[in-house]
C-alpha cells in the first residue's frame, strides 16, 4: 500500500446540459502503483478524459460535478481539498499534458517565462534563480539549442518541440504523478516515437507514475503496465498490458484488438463493430455495448453486468464470465 | 496507355509568401515540388507522410483544385493541364470533368454545408450538371445514401443531427452522386472513432468493387495504407521518395525515410521488439533551398553526395521506386 | 436509433430562433417593435383625425378625451401624427438599411471571395467611406439638394455599408476556407453558385444582426437630420420633426405633449431593436452550435 500513488474508488462525474443530465463517468475504480503507467483506452465520450479532469479537479463548472467516489492521492483525498489546497498540487505533484500542445501554451509569452512560472509558484524560487533550471529542464526533454528555446515563443517551435515543452513544464516540479491525455495523436509517427521515448526514460529515471489516456491501443502496448478500457464512462475490462492483448475477455475490448489495421490482412475484409456509441441520453438499459455486441444475449439487455474478477489481475464486466446461476439469481 | 485511369507528370505547387507592406514575395513554400504519380484503372494507390509534407495539396492539384505551378496532368488520355506547354482544358470542360473526379474530405464537421438538408446536399450535384430534375435528384440521393449504409428517410435531416462517422458516409454519398470514376479522399477516416474507422473503410472497399471506382488515399496511417492500398508513394517535403506495391513497401522498404517511417509505428503487441530509428531533429521549412536530398539533415546514412545532388527516383525493382544516392548504387545502407 | 426517429427535424434557422424565443429581453423588444409596427401601419383604423387637418381653434390643446396627445399649433391631433410619423420613420429606417445591406453584401462578398487586388480595391474604398463624417455630409447633400424623405434614406444608405461590407468580407474569408465550398467546387459548381448557395446562406445570421441594429441607426439619423430640418419636410410627420417642436423655448416649457411622446417612441424603439439585435446575436451565432 506504501507505493500507492492514486486511488481512485467509486467515481461519479455527471454533466447537467439543456437535455438533462448524465454520468459520463460512471462508477470507476483504479489504482496506479508508483512509477507504472495505467493506460485508459476508449472511443471519444467514453469518460476516459473526464476522469483525467476529475483527478486534476478540473471538470467544467458549473455544468460538471462529482456527485460521488473517493480520489486518493498518497492517502489525501482530493475531493475533500479546497481550490488553493488543490492549486498547490496541481501542477506540483500532479501534472498533465495534453492532446494539443499550441492550445496548452500562451501564445504570448515566451517558453522561458512560462516554465519559470510554475517554478516560482510551486518552488518559491527567484525569477533569476529560473533561466538555468528552465534551460536544464528543455535539455532533460530533448530539445536541441535549448538556450535558444527559452527565448522563443510557442508559434516558433513545431508540434513535437511544442509537446517537449509541455513535458519539461509537467516536469518541472518532479511530479509524483502525470496525467497525460492523448498526448501523441496530434503528433506524426516519427515524432510521436520521440515522445513516447522520451516517455518512458522518464519515468524510469524519475520514479513518476503515468496515467496514459488514448485511443490508440498500439501506444498502450508501447507505453502501459497496467490498462483500463472505457466504454461508456464505465470500466470493461481491467488487466496489465500484455494479458490484455494475449487474451482479451470482453467482446468490445476483442473487437477493438480486431478491427486494428495490422490485423488485418490484404483483401480481407475489416472487422467492424456495427453501430455506433449510444447517446449519454438514451444509455440501454442492459450492459451499454449490448446493442453493438455479436454475442449479446436476452439479459445483456436486460440487467448492466458488474465488473467481476476473473483472475486476480483480470477483471471484466461482461454476462458471458458469470454462470449459468448468477445469471438467473440476477433476472 | 488506356490501362492508367491518371497520369501526373512533375506537378508542382509553390505558394508564396508576401511580406512587408507592399505584400513582395520573398520566397516559395514548397509544398509540392515535382510529383509524378499513374494510377491504374481500378487500383488504390495512397500517399503517406507525415503532417506538412504535401499529400494533401498533391491530391488537391492532381485533380485541379488548387491551380498547379507546373507539371502536367492526363485523365482518360485527355489533358486537364500542361503547365509547361500552356494547355488547361476550359473552365466549362473542366466542370463536366468534375462529374469524374471526386473527392471525400477530411472532416466530416467542416464538409458538410450545415444550412443544408442531407438531401440537398448529396443532390447537389445531380442538380448543377442537370442529370435530373430536383425531385427525382432528391429520390436518387436516398438511394445513395441507402447505398453507404443509411436510411434514405434521411434526406430532410440537417448535417448536425448526425455522429461524425454519419457525417463521413453522406460526404461519400455525396461524392458518388455523379458517378465518378476517381475519387481523391483525403485521410477519410482520421477524424474518426476507431470503431467507425474500419466501418467507413470497408463501405469504401464494397463500393470500390460495386462501382468499379479508382482511389487516391491519403492518410498518415502507415498500417491503414498497408491493408487498403495496393500501390503506395511516401511524400517528405513535397517529393515522393519512395514507390511500390503495399508488399514491396512493407516488407522491403528501401528509403532511410520509409525505414525511420515505418519502425516508428507503434508495436502491435507488448511483448514484439521492434528496432526504432529514432530520426533526428525536425523537418526542415518547405521554404527553404535545398541543394541536394532534402532529407539529408536527418539521415543517418548521409553521404557526402546527398548534400551535392539531388537524387532521382530510380526504379528499383518492377514498380519499385526510390529516390536515394545510396539504394541501387552498391552503396551500403 | 429511437431517438433519432422521434427528433422532428429542425433546421439550423429554427434552433436559432428556437434559442431566441428564450431571451426575455429579446421577446420584449420584438413585441414592442410589433406593436409599433401594427398601429403605424393600421393608423387609420385608429385614430378617426386626419394627419393634416388643420383645426386653428383648437391649438395646443391639452391631452384629452378628445385629443389624446394634445394638439399642435396648427391644432393638429399629436397621437395621428405620431402614428403616421411612425410609417416614416420605420420605413427610413427600413429602406436605407436595406440599401446599406444591398451594398455591403455584395462588395463585402465579392471581396472576400475573389481576394487579391479586387478585395483591396474594395476595402480602400471602405477606408475612404468610413473617413466621411456622416452629420456633416448629410447636411451638405440636403443643402444641395433640398430636405425629403428620399434624400434621407439615401445618404444613410449610402453612408451606412461600410461597417456591413467589412463584418461580411471577414467572415466570407473564413468560411470559403471550410472544406465544403471545397467539396461544391469538387461538384463542378461556379464560383457564381457557391456566393449564392454556400456563402450567402451561412453569413445570413451577422447579416440579420446587423441589418437590424441599422434599422435602429436609421431611425436615428432620420430623428436627428430631421430634427435639424434637414431630413423629412413638413407637413409630412416623422418622429424627428415632431422632436423638433422641442426647438421652441415655449413648447419646452408649456407644451410638453409635443415632444415627450415622440421622444420617448425613438428611445423605446431603438432599445427594443437593440434588444432584440444582441437576441439574434446570440440565437444564431453558430459558435454557440453544439
Amino acid at each position: 500500500m506504501q507505493n500507492t500513488t492514486l486511488v481512485v474508488e467509486n467515481l461519479v462525474t455527471g454533466f447537467k446540459t439543456s437535455e438533462g443530465s448524465f454520468n459520463a463517468v460512471d462508477g470507476v475504480d483504479f489504482k496506479i502503483e508508483g512509477g507504472k503507467v495505467l493506460g485508459i483506452v476508449g472511443e471519444s465520450g467514453c469518460g476516459k478524459s473526464i476522469t483525467s479532469l476529475s483527478i486534476m479537479g478540473l471538470v467544467p463548472k458549473p455544468n460538471g460535478f462529482i456527485s460521488s467516489g473517493k480520489i486518493l492521492f498518497e492517502g489525501q483525498d482530493l475531493l475533500k481539498l479546497s481550490e488553493p489546497e488543490m492549486q498547490m498540487i496541481r501542477g506540483n505533484r500532479i501534472a498533465m499534458i495534453f492532446q494539443e500542445p499550441m492550445t496548452a501554451l500562451n501564445p504570448v509569452f515566451k517558453i522561458g517565462f512560462q516554465i519559470a512560472e510554475i517554478l516560482e509558484t510551486h518552488q518559491h524560487l527567484k525569477r533569476s534563480e529560473c533561466k538555468p533550471i528552465c534551460i536544464e529542464l528543455l535539455k532533460r526533454v530533448g530539445l536541441p539549442r535549448p538556450e535558444k528555446v527559452v527565448d522563443e515563443y510557442p508559434h516558433q517551435l513545431s508540434g513535437g518541440m511544442r509537446q517537449r515543452v509541455m513535458i519539461a513544464m509537467a516536469l518541472s516540479c518532479n511530479p509524483k504523478l502525470l496525467i497525460a491525455d492523448e498526448p501523441t495523436t496530434a503528433l506524426d509517427v516519427t515524432v510521436q516515437a520521440q515522445v513516447l521515448e522520451l516517455m518512458k526514460d522518464l519515468k524510469s529515471e524519475f520514479q513518476t507514475s503515468i496515467l496514459f489516456i488514448t485511443h490508440d491501443l498500439g501506444v498502450i502496448a508501447e507505453m502501459a503496465d497496467n490498462v483500463l478500457v472505457m466504454y461508456a464512462g464505465k470500466v470493461m475490462e481491467e488487466t496489465d498490458c500484455e494479458t490484455l492483448f494475449d487474451e482479451p475477455l470482453h467482446p468490445y475490448t476483442l473487437a477493438l484488438l480486431c478491427s486494428r489495421p495490422e490485423r488485418i490482412k490484404r483483401g480481407e475484409s475489416p472487422i467492424c463493430i456495427p453501430g455506433m456509441v449510444p447517446s449519454p441520453f438514451d444509455m440501454p438499459k442492459g450492459c451499454a455495448f449490448a446493442p453493438r455486441c455479436a454475442l449479446s444475449k436476452d439479459i445483456c439487455k436486460e440487467k448492466k453486468p458488474e465488473l467481476k474478477a476473473i483472475s486476480p489481475n483480470h477483471k471484466v464486466r461482461c454476462w458471458q464470465y458469470y454462470s449459468e446461476e448468477e445469471q438467473c439469481q440476477n433476472i | 496507355m488506356s490501362e492508367y485511369l491518371i497520369r501526373a507528370k512533375g506537378i508542382k505547387k509553390h505558394f508564396p509568401i508576401h511580406d512587408g507592406i507592399f505584400s513582395r514575395t520573398v520566397g516559395h513554400v514548397k509544398a509540392v515540388d515535382g510529383v509524378s504519380i499513374d494510377i491504374k484503372k481500378g487500383e488504390i494507390f495512397g500517399l503517406v507522410g507525415e503532417s506538412g509534407c504535401g499529400k494533401s495539396t498533391t491530391g488537391r492539384t492532381l485533380i485541379n483544385l488548387i491551380e498547379p505551378t507546373a507539371g502536367s496532368v492526363t485523365f482518360e488520355g485527355k489533358v486537364i493541364y500542361d503547365v509547361e506547354n500552356k494547355i488547361a482544358v476550359s473552365t466549362k470542360d473542366m466542370q463536366a470533368l468534375r462529374r469524374d473526379i471526386q473527392m471525400i474530405f477530411q472532416d466530416p464537421y467542416a464538409s458538410l454545408d450545415p444550412r443544408m438538408t442531407v438531401g440537398e446536399i448529396v443532390s447537389e450535384g445531380i442538380v448543377k450538371h442537370k442529370m435530373a430534375k430536383k425531385k427525382e435528384a432528391i429520390k436518387k440521393s436516398m438511394e445513395l445514401l441507402e447505398l453507404c449504409g443509411l436510411r434514405g428517410s434521411n434526406v430532410n435531416k440537417y448535417p448536425h443531427e448526425f455522429s461524425g462517422g454519419q457525417r463521413q458516409r453522406i460526404g461519400i454519398a455525396r461524392a458518388l452522386a455523379l458517378n465518378p470514376k476517381f475519387i481523391v479522399a483525403d485521410e477519410p477516416i482520421a477524424a474518426l472513432d476507431v470503431s467507425i474507422q474500419s466501418q467507413v473503410l470497408l463501405l469504401m472497399q464494397e463500393l470500390k468493387k460495386k462501382l468499379g471506382l479508382t482511389y487516391l488515399f491519403i492518410s498518415h496511417d502507415l498500417g491503414i495504407v498497408k491493408y487498403f492500398c495496393d500501390r503506395i508513394g511516401v511524400m517528405y517535403l513535397g517529393n515522393i521518395v519512395e514507390q511500390g506495391t503495399s508488399e514491396q513497401l512493407f516488407s522491403n522498404p528501401l528509403h532511410p525515410y520509409t525505414k525511420s517511417l515505418l519502425s516508428a509505428v507503434p508495436k502491435t503487441h507488448p511483448r514484439e521488439v521492434r528496432e526504432r530509428i529514432i530520426l533526428k531533429g525536425d523537418v526542415p521549412s518547405p521554404s527553404s533551398h535545398f541543394e541536394g536530398c532534402k532529407f539529408y539533415s536527418r539521415c543517418a546514412y548521409a553521404k557526402e553526395i546527398c548534400n551535392r545532388e539531388i537524387p532521382e527516383l530510380k526504379e528499383i525493382e518492377k514498380d519499385h521506386l526510390v529516390s536515394c544516392h545510396l539504394v541501387g548504387s552498391g552503396g551500403e545502407l | 436509433m429511437s431517438l433519432e426517429n422521434s427528433v422532428k427535424s429542425q433546421s439550423p434557422w429554427q434552433i436559432g430562433f428556437k434559442r431566441l424565443k428564450k431571451n426575455r429581453l429579446a421577446m420584449i423588444g420584438f413585441t414592442l417593435l410589433c406593436i409599433v409596427v401594427i398601429i403605424s401601419v393600421f393608423a387609420p383604423l385608429i385614430t378617426r383625425y386626419d394627419r393634416d387637418a388643420i383645426d386653428t381653434l383648437n391649438s395646443y390643446q391639452k391631452p384629452s378625451a378628445e385629443h389624446w396627445l394634445g394638439t399642435d399649433e396648427l391644432g393638429r391631433d399629436t397621437f395621428t401624427r405620431l402614428l403616421y410619423g411612425g410609417r416614416i420613420s420605420l420605413s427610413v429606417g427600413l429602406v436605407s438599411t436595406s440599401i446599406a445591406v444591398l451594398i455591403g453584401v455584395t462588395l463585402g462578398t465579392t471581396g472576400g471571395y475573389h481576394g487579391g487586388y479586387i478585395d483591396n480595391i474594395i476595402m480602400r474604398i471602405v477606408d475612404v467611406f468610413m473617413c466621411f463624417p456622416f452629420f456633416l455630409i448629410a447636411i451638405v447633400v440636403a443643402a444641395i439638394l433640398g430636405p425629403s424623405i428620399w434624400n434621407v434614406m439615401i445618404i444613410s444608405g449610402i453612408l451606412g455599408w461600410t461597417g456591413i461590407a467589412r463584418i461580411v468580407r471577414a467572415e466570407v474569408l473564413s468560411i470559403k476556407e471550410r472544406e465544403f465550398i471545397e467539396a461544391a467546387r469538387a461538384l463542378g459548381l461556379n464560383s457564381k453558385d457557391i456566393i449564392i448557395k454556400h456563402i450567402i446562406p451561412n453569413i445570413m445570421a451577422p447579416i440579420i444582426v446587423y441589418a437590424t441594429l441599422g434599422i435602429a441607426r436609421g431611425i436615428l439619423s432620420e430623428a436627428g437630420l430631421s430634427f435639424l430640418g434637414l431630413g423629412v419636410k413638413p407637413p409630412t410627420p416623422s418622429w424627428g420633426n415632431m422632436l423638433a417642436a422641442a426647438q421652441s423655448m415655449r413648447s419646452l416649457r408649456l407644451h410638453w405633449w409635443l415632444w415627450i411622446p415622440p421622444g420617448c417612441l425613438v428611445f423605446f424603439m431603438i432599445l427594443s431593436i437593440n434588444f432584440l439585435g444582441d437576441g439574434l446575436r446570440d440565437a444564431l451565432d453558430p459558435k454557440l452550435k453544439q
